[in-house]
């Protein structure tokens, strides 16, 4: 009767563990906390993320070789380090940005940050799940985080639309990434991802078009949070409607947490399957990438259009996941840490300009920003510049290594593709520019700093130009994680 | 392997023809009872001591117009109660009563039981919705809700006896209890057992879904005839499921010195019967609200700490 | 060609389980859609029971879907309480099908009942019981286990989050 149950290796999953406590402690916590002081709630959320970070970053030295745990269903190396640490990361500015907002708009629920800790968890997990179950349980547990944070507001109609249509396409694309998992089950008899590729080499399954089928599921299932096409209709809704902080948030973590997994799931799992996968990539990079900056021209709302924007950037990080190279990979986690910057630095601007009863995130309401508020305009123009990817900001240097790793791999079409695609980001990222400095400013409420937000927005602005001018540091960490892969790249 | 067959076909036709007619009786025992209970004789007109009512009743239904109204949906209409007898009567099939006492055994009695159990809250729901009247809606919705939450910590309940048992077949468990029995053990989940047992039959003091006073009769409101006879049926059927139940999980089943096993099961079933038609002589009906709020504010940490406690314990043992 | 017994059994219930899973795309009464998706969960732990011999993921399927989701589903269905309007009822000869049907389940039965398919539903019994399936979660895949506790938790915090009153 008595069945003696091995002891996994849990060293490995400390940084997960105290995830898990810090975001149940802190739901404790937020019952003795009366309702005008929550953002003492967040302020613990922040320093505990920063201690889960010091943690993770402390496993740097160790994991030059990936380790597995859990009977080889949990992996750690370098690779899930970082992008962990870029998800820690993103979770501690979506905090300090959250503080002002929430008292804004009079949102003073502990439950916020808890589930924000917990979404961040189900990252953590979906970049070192080497089990496609375990996998697909990080991703529902983000989903499901994600859900309720972009529908927190729940009297503001925008919003709750917003978080249903979310929600109801977020379900379906589960169920067909579960469809996809099952099929790989199927046609090779395993979910691990080692054993899957394997299986596949050992019979000879690579034209096997069960797991045909099942590539195109699972780059369909991640594809909705990567917010690449034809996926991405979600997101300019949602980006406009949810509270801007986590508007931030799901701009940029979710899609680096969706980007890793794909990064794993097509490298180690699948990789035999390269020849069928890079035809699907090819066509996705090219569409998304166009679609998204097309489409970004025309809008007028800030929010709707850094959507868009998020979807572009999808597209050209694609490129990097097509190279299937060192530079490729060294790329997706570099750009992933600089995009991390310019995003939140941008929606982080976009909260600073809520004024009453405006939300702050059209482009009117940019106008003049550089008579009134010079210094908020050059931080702004920094963002812009990064996300345009024009030197020396960070954003230059991980685009110019996705496309270096793009050429390496020969798609020249594509790269030629992405630099027309450049030019024309460049025309809608400098209309904002335009209204800022060549408009003059209406007379308007004042606007709604807070110390969290100018501390987040300077962190942010100062890093896109450091790793701009020294990208060194860096990118040396960036090219340590495509060590994993080493086999599948050589 | 005809001869197994009819030996199968016969026990089935041995338990549920008994079934049928325990049932019916329980009808007349609680009438009876009730009325000693209140000063009153209970039914005294058919047979001597009115032995012959329940056959007296199931003939007046037997004969009865067979109404459908005009705005109910026909099909779920009739649906709804076989449906809800058929949930009620397969039960019967895993139940031992003795040792080799029953129709068929299977490895996961327990689960069986639940599962099935919980099917029949879908009947409840379609009767009340079929009937296209709002009191028999809302009885149905009361009725279904009351029956999912306290499905959650009657399951819960009997985690600590399986625990112990390290089974979930039920010949297994009682088999289990041949020293002990395990309500010694699992006091607490008796209780809660007990409890949880009367929330999903609807029975007093929680028959919130049939409070006359509030629904006129609930989700059976519109139905007369045969099929309201069904959801009786069904009702009282699922009142020996229960018992049996209790009996098996934590009375030791069929154990018992002297007398046949099945003798043992009968007594400590009936007793179970006087318990249930006791309690509704006694108790007043809940509030709603209270009602759930036992159900989820009390029951459900109480057996998680009860589940928590049997874990400790068997693991330091 | 061998017609091996496995094979009628599987196909006899993939065909109902195909059947029930069209009934829920095809049948505009929102009720009946729903009738016809709990006899799809239940033919379906029916196939595992008596095809994979995984009892305990039977049972556990209609106590999760056919008992608790199911009553979720119809409760939201009868709240919402639709009118004959807003759907359109298509001419379907139901009597007929629903009686074919259950003929068909009954002469299965008999013809398992008494023919010597009684031996072949058994073998893969015990071959994933309660017992093999614990072990399996709780040494190897312990890790999506304890996953799936913090999945829950979220979701129910999440569901408590959207449904409190203030902000």
């Amino acid at each position: 009767m008595n069945v003696t149950v091995p002891m996994p290796n849990l060293s490995l999953v400390v940084p997960e563990i105290l995830m898990v406590i810090l975001a149940c402690g802190l739901l404790l916590v937020d019952l003795f906390i009366p309702k005008d002081r929550k953002r003492v709630v967040g302020y613990i959320a922040l320093a505990g993320v920063v201690v889960v970070g010091v943690v993770t970053a402390a496993f740097w030295g160790k994991m030059a070789q990936p380790a597995t745990t859990f009977s080889g269903t949990f992996v750690l190396d370098r690779f899930a380090l970082f992008f962990k640490e870029v998800f820690l990361f993103t979770t501690g500015i979506t905090i300090l940005i959250s503080l002002k907002y929430l008292e804004i708009e009079k949102v003073s629920l502990g439950e916020y940050y808890a589930l924000m800790l917990f979404c961040t968890l189900g990252m953590m997990i979906m970049v070192s799940g080497a089990d496609l179950i375990v996998i697909y349980l990080g991703i529902e547990t983000m989903a499901l985080s994600v859900y309720v944070l972009a529908g927190f507001m729940k009297f503001d109609h925008k919003c709750t639309e917003a978080a249903l249509k979310y929600f109801l396409l977020g379900v379906f694309i589960s169920g067909i990434l579960l469809y996809g998992i099952t099929l790989i089950y199927a046609a090779t008899g395993s979910t691990q991802l080692a054993q899957v590729a394997a299986v596949i080499k050992e019979k000879g399954l690579a034209k096997n078009p069960l797991l045909v089928l099942a590539m195109f599921m699972l780059a369909a299932g991640l594809g909705l949070e990567i917010a690449m096409a034809p996926f991405h209709f979600w997101a300019p809704d949602v980006y406009e409607g949810a509270p801007t902080p986590i508007t931030a948030f799901i701009s940029v973590a979710p899609k680096a947490a969706a980007f890793a997994a794909l990064v794993r799931i097509f490298y180690h799992g699948i990789q035999l399957l390269e020849p069928q996968w890079q035809i699907l990539l090819w066509i996705i990079c090219a569409v998304t990438m166009t679609i998204g900056n097309v489409t970004a021209l025309m809008q007028q709302n800030v929010k709707r259009m850094l959507a868009y924007s998020s979807v572009a950037h999808a597209g050209y990080i694609l490129l990097g996941v097509l190279a299937a190279n060192q530079v490729g990979v060294q790329g997706i986690a570099f750009y992933f840490f600089a995009y991390a910057f310019m995003n939140m630095g941008a929606f982080g601007l976009v909260i600073y300009l809520r004024r009453e009863n405006i939300v702050g995130d059209d482009i009117d309401d940019f106008k003049g920003l550089a008579q009134t508020h010079p210094l908020l305009a050059v931080i702004m123009v920094v963002f812009l510049l990064s996300l345009a990817g024009i030197p020396p900001t960070a954003g230059f240097v991980g685009k110019f290594l996705l496309f270096a790793a793009a050429i390496k791999a020969g798609f020249y079409w594509l790269v030629a593709l992405a630099a027309l695609n450049s030019v024309v980001a460049l025309f809608y990222y400098f209309r904002i520019a335009k209204a800022m400095y060549m408009q003059s400013p209406e007379p308007l409420p004042q606007l709604s700093p807070g110390r969290g937000l100018v501390l987040a927005l300077v962190v942010v602005g100062v890093f896109t130009l450091f790793f701009g001018i020294y990208p060194q540091p860096l990118m040396s960490l960036a090219k340590d994680t495509a060590h994993t892969f080493m086999m599948f790249l050589s | 392997m005809t001869q197994e067959l009819v030996l199968v076909v016969i026990k089935m036709i041995v338990v549920f023809a008994v079934a049928l007619l325990v049932v019916a009786y329980l009808t007349y025992f609680e009438r009876k009872i009730i009325g000693h209970m209140q000063l009153r004789l209970g039914p005294m007109r058919v047979g001597p001591h009115g032995l012959l009512q329940p056959i007296a009743d199931g003939l007046k239904l037997f004969v009865k117009e067979d109404i459908v109204p005009h705005d109910s949906d026909r099909w779920t209409f009739y649906f709804a109660p076989i449906l809800n007898l058929v949930c009620a009567l397969v039960l019967l099939a895993v139940i031992p009563f003795s040792y080799n006492f029953m129709v068929t055994r299977l490895n996961i009695g327990v689960l069986y039981i639940l599962s099935l159990a919980s099917v029949g809250t879908i009947a409840l729901l379609l009767a009340g919705w079929s009937s296209g009247s709002k009191y028999p809606i809302l009885g149905g919705l009361r009725s279904a809700a009351q029956i999912f939450s306290y499905e959650i910590f009657l399951g819960f309940s009997i985690m600590g006896v399986l625990m112990i048992s390290g089974s979930l077949d039920l010949v297994k468990i009682v088999e289990a209890q041949s020293k002990v029995w395990n309500i010694v053990y699992q006091p607490v989940a008796f209780v809660v057992y007990i409890i949880a047992a009367l929330g999903e039959l609807n029975r007093t003091p929680f028959d919130l879904p049939e409070a006359e006073t509030e629904l006129v009769a609930g989700f059976h409101t519109e139905y007369s005839g045969f099929k309201f006879a069904y959801f009786f049926l069904a009702e009282y059927a699922n009142m020996i499921i229960v018992s049996c139940m209790a009996v098996i999980l934590f009375l030791g089943g069929w154990k018992g010195p002297v007398l046949p096993g099945i003798v043992w099961f009968l007594i400590k079933m009936c007793a179970f019967f006087y318990f249930f038609i006791w309690v509704r002589a006694t108790f007043p009906r809940y509030r709603y609200d209270q009602f759930m709020r036992i159900g989820w504010k009390i029951m459900l940490p109480v057996t998680l700490a009860n589940i928590l406690v049997t874990g400790i314990v068997m693991m330091l043992v | 060609m061998m017609i091996n017994a496995w094979d009628v059994v599987f196909f006899f219930l993939a065909g109902l389980i195909l059947l029930s899973a069209l009934g829920v795309v095809f049948i505009r009464h929102p009720v009946y859609s729903a009738l016809s998706l709990l006899a799809n969960l239940c033919v379906t732990a029916i196939l595992y029971l008596s095809l994979m011999g995984a009892p305990f993921i039977a049972m556990v399927q209609i106590i999760v879907y056919a008992g608790a989701i199911m009553v979720f589903f119809l409760f939201v269905i009868m709240l919402m309480n639709l009118s004959k309007g807003e759907y359109q009822e298509r001419a379907v000869p139901w009597r007929l099908l629903l009686g074919l049907g259950a003929a068909a389940l009954f002469a299965f039965q008999i013809f398992i009942l008494a023919g010597e398919w009684r031996g072949v539903l058994s073998p893969g019994a015990g071959g994933f019981g309660v017992k093999a399936l614990s072990h399996f979660i709780f040494t190897r895949y312990i890790l999506a286990f304890e996953l799936v506790s913090v999945l829950i938790f979220v979701a129910a915090l999440g569901a408590v989050a959207l449904a409190k009153k203030k902000l």
